[in-house]
């Protein structure tokens, strides 16, 4: 038996390794490295869908003292962020440094947060969930901070600040699990049984801590103000791994306290109307916007608000939807950034005021861009399509006819990208003139992410099937 | 306990006649002009000493020798990491023009001190033992120039109060316990009130020497007056030598009378100082522009958290105190020899940190994992520390002290993601190379911060050991 998820981990570990050693041919790595992981994870879903059993387990000792192992599992929500994920990383480490910019650097950075992602989605139980919560997290903060546009160090300062607030609460909702889980199991999938075994007043402490851990991360309305510019001010490829994964990290955390914990039920309305608030207030905020990818980042708040808002209704539909949603989302993202990347390469501008026609010059890009809104408006034969029918028909069911109104959020922001599509893209009035050309690595990226799109998007039984292995 | 029982008592030797050797020779080379056969003699005769220290601490033997001392898990550990920790130290100094020989003789006072700490039997060693790392460590400062009198009186006269308060709490202490032995003390505790005072005043000689809360006031500025590689010597040997004394003096003399009733007072006591300590630390730190005097907060918050673990005082908590005492010292170690191999270069404020990075990327990158751990973001090794002292505090049901811990590990992102942000600025200043003697130093620290922060049971096992000997 080959240990597949030990390989996740060590073999992007390897090539780390390889990168801080051998200075040249470093993009060419984490190339490698990010491919590996797409093989690795096919392969997992593989085993998972031939054996018919969605939780692959692989234990290994580790601090033995602490009865704590090194446990990776799959669950069918990871098994889908992890194709995600590896598709994700695979075209940032491919296209996504368009401009060659200090190479070296952002494959370590990468190929670290390959790690983290990878660990994360894995993870078995709760300590080796915070590890790579945190490798995730300081990976991006580099991202920005060292490879960012003009205004990183404040935009990297918030996020670093954000984040870790997060990862306190984190970190004391996980010591409260351990010390009163009967056994001192931290394990993800025993936590439904440890946790009815607590008393109830810290049910609700672990509950509430973890939840807003999450929400910060999602982010949701009050806690969100990181992520339009963390996500604008960091470089191509972190703003394609910080919208199309690191996001989802927070979603896969909501996924297990909703799944396990039973306390979510007095709760999930109010939790739902904040979701739905958050996603009319991030589409109204969008639309004051002028930078194209502080557009795009308000897109994922937007986005990330109706997916808690889809595993706040707490029926299974709507779970799918979510999980289906984040891979849509994640996939879709990084293609908008990966095309506003190429943009500010070539017009050396983010500013939609003074971008005008520039499909003239950036012809593939501009309807790459274009094919990003389908997906995440949910036009048919997208991936975002299938997630918005599962998640509306779970709202449906949970909430009535009211479940729907959170789908105008999407209307609006729908609204205003088309808007913004067509007069800066495709409008010839005061056209201008490219200064710089990018040569054929993005459109690469483009292909491999319209082709996963379109595929889940026509084929969505591939994933249900995955989802729904019992 | 048993004397001559283990049939380990020949590695003793192993230990103290290298380390006799090593004072005799130390003094007697203050009249030889060989630099080098001083600097190998000690780090030759260190070595040994701290090996067989180690191979002691492995075997789990527990004897007494030469009446006043006793060798047990607890003590050659430590002893084992202070002589790692001083050979580090030494390899610090050696680039420095001072004469060497006669720091030389100073350090292996400071070595002798510390081990009549980690292998007392007797209140009057440890009492020996302090003083002598205190004194040996004034006279370094004193001995290094003209510019340093005034942290070299400071220290002195801070030594000579905590002599003082020390004595006196001994003087309580006599009627009960003639013997002044660490074992077996105060079986029968008759007048609580007076035995109580003593333990107060022990713990108030003790912070002032390893500067918890209300005594710290002399760490900055003796910090920041004394010369870089001996503010290393402070930071990780002399405050950790109190922090052995008061885990000695707490977990042992006054056992039978925390077990009498005692415990709230003394528990109580090191609760508060944790508390206020851990705040005090870190927002001062926050308004620091200095390197070495933010480096100087940032330690006083991390006794804090040590002291979490000898508040909680079961098992589990001096284990992970024992843990943090180690994982401390070699990561402070590291940090303050960046910041003296700088201040070499006339650089020290974090204004001339700002571009670092661009100047040597081996120091930026490696005084960020350094932060990095002391803010215990894993898979470093203070994240381990943290999480294990944060949840033996849970444990014993002081959850309220892990929570205010979490939060200061919260609060201290803030400066240290300051200082990261300076370094890595870009500003394209000419490059400065690092002295050898400093790399070794340094990439000695960060092998033992990464390798003992992904695989933690290499030291967690020796300090559940080293616990349970106590």
């Amino acid at each position: 038996m080959i240990p597949l998820l030990l390989l996740m981990l060590a073999i992007p570990a390897f090539f780390l390794a390889l990168l801080i050693v051998y200075k040249r041919r470093s993009a060419w790595i984490a190339t490698i490295s990010a491919a590996s992981g797409l093989v690795l994870a096919i392969a997992v879903i593989a085993t998972a869908a031939f054996s018919g059993n969605p939780s692959i387990t692989e234990n290994y000792g580790y601090i033995p003292s602490l009865s704590i192992g090194l446990n990776l599992r799959t669950s069918p929500a990871s098994l889908v962020l992890l194709l995600m994920t590896s598709i994700v990383i695979l075209v940032t480490a491919s296209s996504g440094n368009i401009a060659k910019d200090r190479e070296r650097t952002a494959s370590i950075l990468l190929v670290l947060f390959q790690i983290g992602a990878f660990g994360l989605f894995l993870s078995g139980n709760f300590f080796i969930f915070f590890i790579f919560w945190d490798i995730g997290v300081i990976a991006p903060f580099f991202m920005i901070n060292v490879l960012g546009s003009a205004n990183r160090r404040a935009a990297s300062y918030k996020f670093i600040i954000y984040e870790l607030f997060a990862s306190a609460l984190l970190l004391f909702g996980i010591l409260l699990i351990y010390f009163y889980a009967p056994g001192h199991s931290l394990s993800i999938s025993a936590l439904p049984s440890a946790y009815s075994s607590m008393p109830v007043g810290i049910q609700e402490t672990i509950f509430l801590l973890l939840f807003v851990a999450f929400l910060i991360n999602v982010p949701l309305f009050p806690l969100h103000s990181w992520l339009p510019d963390a996500h604008t001010e960091a470089s191509t490829q972190g703003s394609m791994v910080l919208s199309g994964v690191l996001t989802k990290f927070g979603g896969f955390g909501m996924l297990i306290i909703f799944t396990s914990m039973p306390i979510a039920h007095a709760y999930s309305i109010y939790i739902a109307a904040l979701a739905a608030f958050s996603a009319f207030y991030a589409a109204f905020l969008m639309m004051r916007q002028q930078d194209i990818k502080r557009i795009v980042a308000h897109t994922t708040i937007v986005e990330m608000s109706i997916i808690v808002f889809a595993i706040a209704t707490l029926t299974n539909i709507g779970a799918t939807g979510a999980i289906y949603g984040m891979l849509a989302h994640g996939i879709a993202v990084a293609m908008m950034f990966l095309a506003a990347g190429a943009i500010e390469h070539m017009f050396h501008s983010r500013n939609i005021g003074f971008l005008k026609g520039i499909s003239h010059n950036a012809k593939l890009t501009s309807w790459i861009f274009l094919a990003g809104i389908f997906a995440m408006t949910g036009v048919p034969l997208t991936a975002g399509f299938i997630a918005d029918i599962l998640i509306f028909l779970g709202a449906i069911s949970a909430f009535g006819a009211y479940g729907i109104i959170p789908l105008f959020s999407l209307i609006f922001m729908g609204a205003f990208m088309y808007f913004v599509i067509n007069k800066s893209f495709f409008a010839n009035k005061g056209r201008i003139e490219a200064e710089d050309t990018v040569d054929s690595r993005p459109a690469v990226g483009y292909a491999v992410l319209l082709a996963a799109l379109f595929l889940f998007g026509i084929l969505p039984f591939i994933l249900l099937g995955i989802v729904n292995l019992k | 306990m048993l004397p001559y029982a283990s049939g380990q008592e020949p590695a003793i030797y192993l230990i103290a006649v290298p380390l006799l050797l090593l004072v005799v020779s130390a003094i007697a080379q203050v009249y030889s002009r060989s630099r080098k056969l001083s600097f190998v003699s000690i780090i030759v005769l260190l070595l040994i000493s701290g090996s067989a220290s180690l191979y002691l601490s492995g075997t789990g033997a527990s004897f007494r020798f030469l009446s006043v001392l006793q060798a047990n898990g607890f003590g050659s550990l430590l002893f084992g990491a202070i002589s790692i920790a001083i050979v580090l130290i030494e390899v610090l100094s050696y680039g420095n023009t001072g004469k060497l020989q006669r720091f030389n003789m100073l350090l292996s006072f400071v070595v002798l001190g510390a081990f009549l700490v980690a292998f007392a039997y007797s209140i009057i060693a440890i009492l020996v033992g302090v003083e002598m790392v205190i004194l040996a460590s004034a006279f370094m400062i004193l001995q290094s120039g003209k510019n340093y009198v005034e942290p070299a009186v400071k220290l002195f006269v801070l030594g000579a109060v905590a002599t003082a308060v020390f004595t006196l709490a001994m003087a309580l202490l006599f009627p009960y316990d003639v013997n002044l032995s660490l074992v077996g003390a105060l079986a029968a505790p008759i007048g609580k009130f007076i035995i109580g005072m003593s333990l107060v005043l022990f713990i108030g000689a003790l912070s002032i020497e390893s500067a918890a809360f209300p005594f710290n006031f002399w760490v900055p500025d003796v910090y920041e007056g004394a010369p870089g590689n001996i503010t290393a010597l402070l930071a990780g040997v002399n405050k950790k030598v109190a922090l052995i004394a008061l885990i000695e003096i707490t977990m042992l003399v006054f056992a039978a009378y925390s077990a009498s009733g005692g415990m709230p007072l003394l528990s109580d006591t090191l609760v508060i100082l944790s508390i206020l300590t851990m705040f005090f630390g870190n927002l001062a730190a926050l308004v620091q522009r200095n390197i070495k005097r933010l480096f100087a907060y940032s330690s006083i918050s991390q006794i804090g958290y040590i002291l979490i673990g000898i508040a909680v005082a079961t098992h589990l908590g001096v284990e992970s105190s024992i843990f943090y005492i180690i994982a401390h010292m070699f990561m402070i170690i590291g940090a303050f020899a960046i910041v003296f191999w700088l201040e070499s270069r006339n650089i020290r404020t974090m204004d001339e940190y700002s571009g670092l990075y661009g100047r040597n990327a081996f120091a930026a990158i490696g005084l960020t994992i350094l932060m990095l751990s002391m803010a215990g973001i894993p898979p470093l090794v203070g994240f381990v520390g943290k999480f294990i002292l944060f949840s033996s505090a849970v444990y014993g049901n002081l959850a309220f002290l892990a929570f205010v811990g979490v939060i200061n590990s919260f609060i201290s992102i803030y400066y240290y993601a300051k200082v990261m942000n300076q370094m890595f600025l870009r500003k394209g200043e000419r490059h400065i190379s690092m002295d050898r003697n400093i790399a070794v130093v340094v990439a000695a620290c960060l092998v033992f911060v990464i390798a003992v922060g992904i695989f933690p049971q290499l030291l967690l096992g020796a300090a559940s050991a080293a616990a349970a000997a106590l």
